[in-house]
């Protein structure tokens, strides 16, 4: 599931020629958002998503981790013996599938955006310092960041969780693992790019210091696809992190995380197929969305598509 | 579409290639790779079963049963101090060839001074070869037991007890004590590649093992020189298959005729479908909740008794285990001689639970550690979800638990340096007597032996456990066990939940497979129609 | 040319040290004993877990053990597998075939499938069948793949009967040798007839599995790349000069417009065996991504370390390839850096 990511840090998200965007360019950028349906259905759905996650105590009708002994496995409503009180039925303890796949937003969305900020912190702080320094710290840098990407990503998640123990935190500790390469190497790229330009000659004649350089000249250039990169980096995180839930690396029970919801119910799929089936949806829907999210956010910032 | 092409191709290869297959060819789906051929090396069922078919014992379990017969051994004589053992072996035996080795000469007592030598000798050359862990063979304490083992002829063997035991015939039949062959192995030490010698096994069994390719299939064929007669099927394919979900689609479709360990979710499905048969036995194990007697407030017996009353162990074998669960009141199961059915179960009830708390001076919300093992044990299909299920049966009685797990041996480790406050764990029978059960809740000079997750030390229970051991007249051992069982409910040192039932289904054309208590999986006698 | 050649690949060099070093030192975090790991229930006196640690070097310090991998390493030795006794890298070349083979039936099936839908995509583009194709690879490159193989499994192999459910090949029909592992090649070796279709009807779900999320990949790069090529000059110019739309696309804007999807199949070769993780363990495929796994678990240090260290090879073995082919292809990086 990684495979596109790197197609995309090295595919067209890093040709973009970056282009500094003009100040009022926030109603262009919106028009041209607004251009793919599927992005703003995926902007709606993650919205949707993402209320969901914040207001599940308000929205969900039962608590996520309460047993109910008498309604074990019940199928969900429009099947034989389903009923409202249990919509999407109950899981192999009695817990009730609606609940849980709402708490699970939360748990889900959670890693992902905690992986997201902390890979772009890093992924800035590293790549800025690789490009801007050069030599030793350059050469340090990118080695180190190819070797982590030269292990499969599943391995080194599934090697890192090993070492630290399962758990929500090392989950999210993992999943950063594998990822910051790719901002590293997507910041330190951009950055090199700018340096060559006039402005920040400019600027360096100017007398301005390196820090002040880095943040304030070169780093917003190189934004609009650290952005796009984010957005799709942080469905990657997701499904990533289902895949460590799945083979029972990630958050531990009663958690209701999606990836070992499903991994916890696959004997299920057989007799109660809807145990299994709730939340792969669940993973499916909200990741095709944040894509769909990512891509239109791509797509406005790329003035040659926009212009094609 | 090229998928469908394929597909459509694929379909037309079934249709053709249904040709008649004359030989007979039975394909187990088993669920792992063996770690190698050589049954005294390794502990797991999985490279047990793959072993198997290649091998025999001086005395072997009936198919089916514990009950004991003899093998390679034709007979044996018992001294009268019980600790001199005296085998006549069975002559005329021939090893299987493969394709590099050709035996040149029948099955003799230096096979079985090789086989046992292997295990305790250091200055065997094999002693050391394949990591040289002979697990079984110390764990059923054979070093201290086996004083010493020789020849008197080449088909008499004589092995001296350090003391009378009558376990040593069950132990025996266990596949560590499986007789390989010492031509073979000279055969390969003098071409020096010894460690082949655990990777292509040569036997007396059933059939001749053909080959292997690591992780996808084991092939067997049939011994037409077996010393019990060749087996009624000609070729035997282990086709490994880890998934159980797998495993079951498998089956039903007809890609292998015999599969283990179905999950519990599985079976009513699996019942309900006309082309197979679903056996079942009662396993013998036990899954049960261990407390830490040596940590406060667990060192009270009251309040170990109202965590066992709080527990809806009812509710969690129906779900855990589906059918596959019968409820425990004592350690062994109820398929025993020694069991004792005159002990009354923990009733489930949270009220009573509440005042027994009390009463031991537990007030307030108590927070305990519960740990759940990581993996799917025979006696325990899924700790998470049963773990799960206690935690909200203790929070109604205000007991907290946190659940806790680690990796599967760093979980034991700790668990037996008594880190645990409550932890599920459990027990699989290696060879049906009760001594088997009884000893893991043993302590060793007044100390609990590491087996003993629950820390817990009863004078009574050790005197009887060690009389018992050396008493020949079942009947005592029987009032011994009695005695120990009541003692083991009124303490409580652990709360036993269940027994497992093991299923196997099996497709309605395989005939007289039988399951092993053991979990043994045997395919000699087993016929296709 | 050479010198590109031999430059990157000396680049390659301290990589593999630190690679070794790095997995040495993560493994050995790894909480957990090998030998604790597998005595089950029965447990371990201390006397003899001591005497196996010692017998395996695991009481030596951890610089001294990795010493010693060391120099076996530059003798060709990847150490022997704690729980087989068997050589890591002769268990690792029995098992990589199977992996190969599926990941490149997947890659084909990627590539095969992929290709035209981008192509198409872009020709429509703006188009109903546009967008249901930029829909459905969306969704293929979201799909949560362990999902999606029990569901395939479910409906195609157990409810439709079209496909076996796991495994390589008919193991009650087939029975011969295996020479170079690849059951492809194996079974029109092999002479029996019907097996090399056997062979290949067992890859079937298992190639859709893992090739789902190359092929979402391999479609929208292709159109997205085309779609840029398109709006050139050159093309523009062809069209102009009145040549076939199906010469103009097919021929002049497909050649400019695959290199940076050569690029891309090129890196998801790392991604793709990760992938091979999940699938070989949901269709019991005998592959190197279910021996790690079981390695993990086992604690099989030997085993994990040298697996990791294989499959890392050949990742950075293709992307050396990838890098090379590119310079070919583009002087500029070549000169470049």
């Amino acid at each position: 599931m990684a495979a596109e990511l790197s197609a995309r840090a090295d595919g067209p998200a890093a040709r973009l020629p970056a282009a500094p965007a003009p100040p009022s360019a926030f109603r262009n950028f919106w028009s041209s958002f607004g251009e793919g349906k599927g992005a703003v259905l995926g902007l709606a759905i993650v919205a949707f998503v993402a209320l969901l996650a914040i207001f599940a105590p308000l929205v969900a009708p039962h608590s996520p981790i309460e047993q109910f002994r008498d309604a074990v496995k019940a199928p969900p409503v429009w099947q034989d013996g389903g009923s409202w009180r249990y919509v999407l039925g109950t899981d192999g303890v009695g817990r009730d599938m609606l609940s849980r796949l709402i708490y699970g937003a939360r748990v889900s969305l959670f890693i992902g955006l905690s992986v997201m900020c902390v890979s772009f912190v890093v992924g800035v702080v590293l790549g800025l310092a690789s490009a801007y320094f050069g030599g030793v710290v350059d050469v340090l840098i990118t080695r180190l960041m190819d070797r982590i990407m030269s292990v499969p990503d599943l391995v080194l998640a599934i090697l890192a969780v090993a070492v630290l123990g399962p758990s929500l935190v090392n989950t999210i500790v993992a999943v950063t693992i594998v990822y910051v390469p790719r901002y590293v190497r997507l910041v330190r790229g951009s950055a090199l790019a700018e340096l060559d330009k006039d402005y920040v000659m400019a600027a360096k004649v100017a007398g301005v210091g390196p820090l002040r350089l880095m943040l304030s000249t070169i780093l917003p250039n190189c934004l609009a696809p650290l952005i796009v990169q984010a957005a799709l980096g942080l469905s990657d995180a997701i499904l990533e992190a289902a895949a460590l839930g799945f083979l029972g690396l990630g958050a531990q029970p009663p958690t209701p995380e999606w990836g070992a919801m499903l991994a916890d119910s696959r004997e299920f799929i057989r007799s109660q197929p809807w145990i299994v089936t709730f939340p792969g949806l669940a993973i499916l829907i909200t990741v095709v969305s944040i894509n769909l999210l990512g891509d239109g956010l791509r797509d406005a910032f790329d003035p040659k598509m926009r212009r094609g | 579409m090229t998928a469908l092409k394929m597909i459509g191709i694929g379909l037309a290869a079934v249709l053709l290639g249904s040709t008649a297959v004359s030989a007979k060819t039975l394909v187990f789906c088993a669920e792992g790779s063996p770690e190698n051929f050589t049954p005294a090396l390794n502990t797991t069922g999985t490279s047990l079963d793959a072993a198997r078919p290649v091998f025999d014992q001086l005395v072997e379990f009936e198919r089916g049963s514990t009950t004991l017969k003899p093998g390679l051994a034709e007979s044996w004589i018992i001294s009268p101090d019980g600790k001199t053992v005296t085998f006549k072996l069975r002559q005329n035996v021939k090893f299987g060839a493969t394709r590099e080795f050709k035996p040149t000469r029948d099955f003799n007592a230096d096979d079985v001074l090789f086989s046992f030598h292997r295990q305790s000798d250091e200055q065997n050359p094999y002693f050391k070869v394949s990591g040289g862990k002979y697990d079984y063979y110390n764990d059923m304490d054979m070093p201290k037991l086996l004083t010493s083992i020789a020849k008197t002829d080449d088909h008499t063997i004589v092995m001296t007890l350090s003391e009378p035991n009558v376990a040593i015939l069950a132990n025996l039949a266990m596949d560590f004590a499986t007789i390989q062959s010492a031509e073979y192995a000279d055969y390969l030490l003098k071409k020096g590649k010894p460690e082949q010698f655990d990777q292509v096994p040569v036997g007396t069994g059933p059939f001749v093992f053909a080959s292997y390719q690591k992780d996808a299939v084991i092939r067997f064929k049939a011994n037409p020189a077996y010393w019990g007669g060749k087996p009624a099927i000609d070729d035997l394919v282990y086709a490994i298959t880890p998934d159980p979900t797998a495993r079951v689609s498998k089956l039903k479709t007809g890609e292998c005729q015999v599969a283990p360990f179905p999950r519990p979710a599985d079976i009513p499905e699996l019942q309900n479908d006309p082309n197979l048969n679903v056996l079942s036995q009662p396993g013998l194990n036990i899954g049960y909740l261990a407390f830490n007697a040596a940590k406060p407030p667990f060192d009270k017996k009251e309040v170990r008794q109202a965590l066992s009353m709080a527990i809806d162990r009812k509710a969690i074998i129906t779900q855990v285990y589906g059918q596959s669960g019968q409820m425990a009141k004592n350690l062994i199961p109820p398929t025993m001689w020694a069991f004792n059915d005159k002990v009354t179960d923990y009733p489930f009830d949270p009220a009573k639970a509440q005042a027994l708390l009390k009463d031991a001076g537990v007030s307030g919300p108590l927070d305990i550690d519960l740990w759940y093992m990581p993996v799917q044990r025979p006696y325990n299909p899924d700790a998470k979800r049963m773990a799960e299920m206690m935690q909200s049966d203790l929070a109604k009685v205000g007991v907290n638990a946190k659940l806790v797990t680690y990796e599967w041996g760093e979980y034991r480790k700790r668990l037996q340096n008594g880190e645990a406050t409550a932890a599920l764990f459990g027990w699989t029978g290696d060879n049906g007597d009760p001594d088997n059960f009884f000893f893991f809740l043993g302590c060793i000079d007044g100390k609990p032996a590491a087996s003993n997750v629950g820390k817990w030390c009863d004078p009574t229970f050790n005197a009887n456990l060690a009389k018992a051991r050396q008493a020949n007249d079942q009947a005592e051992r029987t009032r011994l066990y009695g005695e120990m069982q009541v003692i083991e409910h009124d303490q409580e040192p652990v709360l036993n939940i269940a027994h497992s039932l093991v299923y196997e289904p099996v497709r309605k054309e395989v005939v007289d497979f039988k399951m092993s208590p053991l979990s043994r999986q045997q395919f000699d006698g087993v016929d296709l129609k | 040319m050479i010198r590109f050649f031999l430059s990157r690949l000396a680049l390659t060099i301290p990589t593999f040290v630190a690679l070794t070093f790095l997995t040495f030192v993560a493994i050995r975090l790894v909480p957990g004993d090998p030998v604790e790991v597998r005595v089950g229930e029965h447990g371990i006196s201390p006397e003899r877990l001591a005497m196996f640690r010692h017998q395996l070097g695991l009481d030596q310090p951890v610089w001294r053990q990795f010493t010693d991998y060391g120099w076996g390493l530059l003798h060709g030795d990847f150490g022997t597998s704690l729980s087989t006794s068997g050589k890591v890298l002769t268990e690792f070349l029995t098992l990589f075939p199977a992996t190969v083979e599926l990941s490149a039936c997947a890659m084909l099936f990627a590539i095969v499938l992929g290709i035209p839908m981008g192509v198409f995509a872009a020709v429509k583009r703006g188009t109903w069948a546009d967008q249901a194709l930029m829909g459905l690879s969306v969704t293929g490159y979201s799909m949560p793949i362990f999902w999606w193989g029990l569901l395939l499994i479910m409906l195609v192999a157990e409810q439709w009967h079209l496909t076996p459910v796991s495994g390589r090949i008919d193991l009650i029909r087939f029975d011969y040798d295996t020479p170079t592992g690849f059951m492809l090649i194996d079974s029109l070796l092999s002479d029996e007839p019907g097996a090399f279709l056997d062979a290949l009807h067992h890859l079937v779900l298992p190639t859709i599995v893992l090739g789902t999320i190359p092929l979402a990949v391999v479609a929208r790069m292709t159109r997205s790349s085309m779609l840029e090529v398109l709006s050139e000059d050159y093309v523009r110019t062809a069209r102009a000069k009145g040549l076939s739309p199906f010469r103009v696309v097919g021929v002049h804007a497909l050649r400019n417009a695959l290199i940076p999807v050569t690029t891309v199949i090129g890196l998801m070769i790392g991604s793709l065996l990760a992938g091979a993780v999940l699938t070989e363990t949901i269709f019991s495929w005998p592959g190197v991504g279910h021996y790690l796994i079981e390695a993990i678990s086992r604690r099989d240090y030997p085993a994990l370390q040298g697996g990791i260290m294989l499959v890392s090879t050949v990742v950075i073995l293709v992307n050396l390839l990838v890098d090379v082919a590119y310079g070919v292809v583009n002087p500029r990086i070549r000169h470049g850096r």
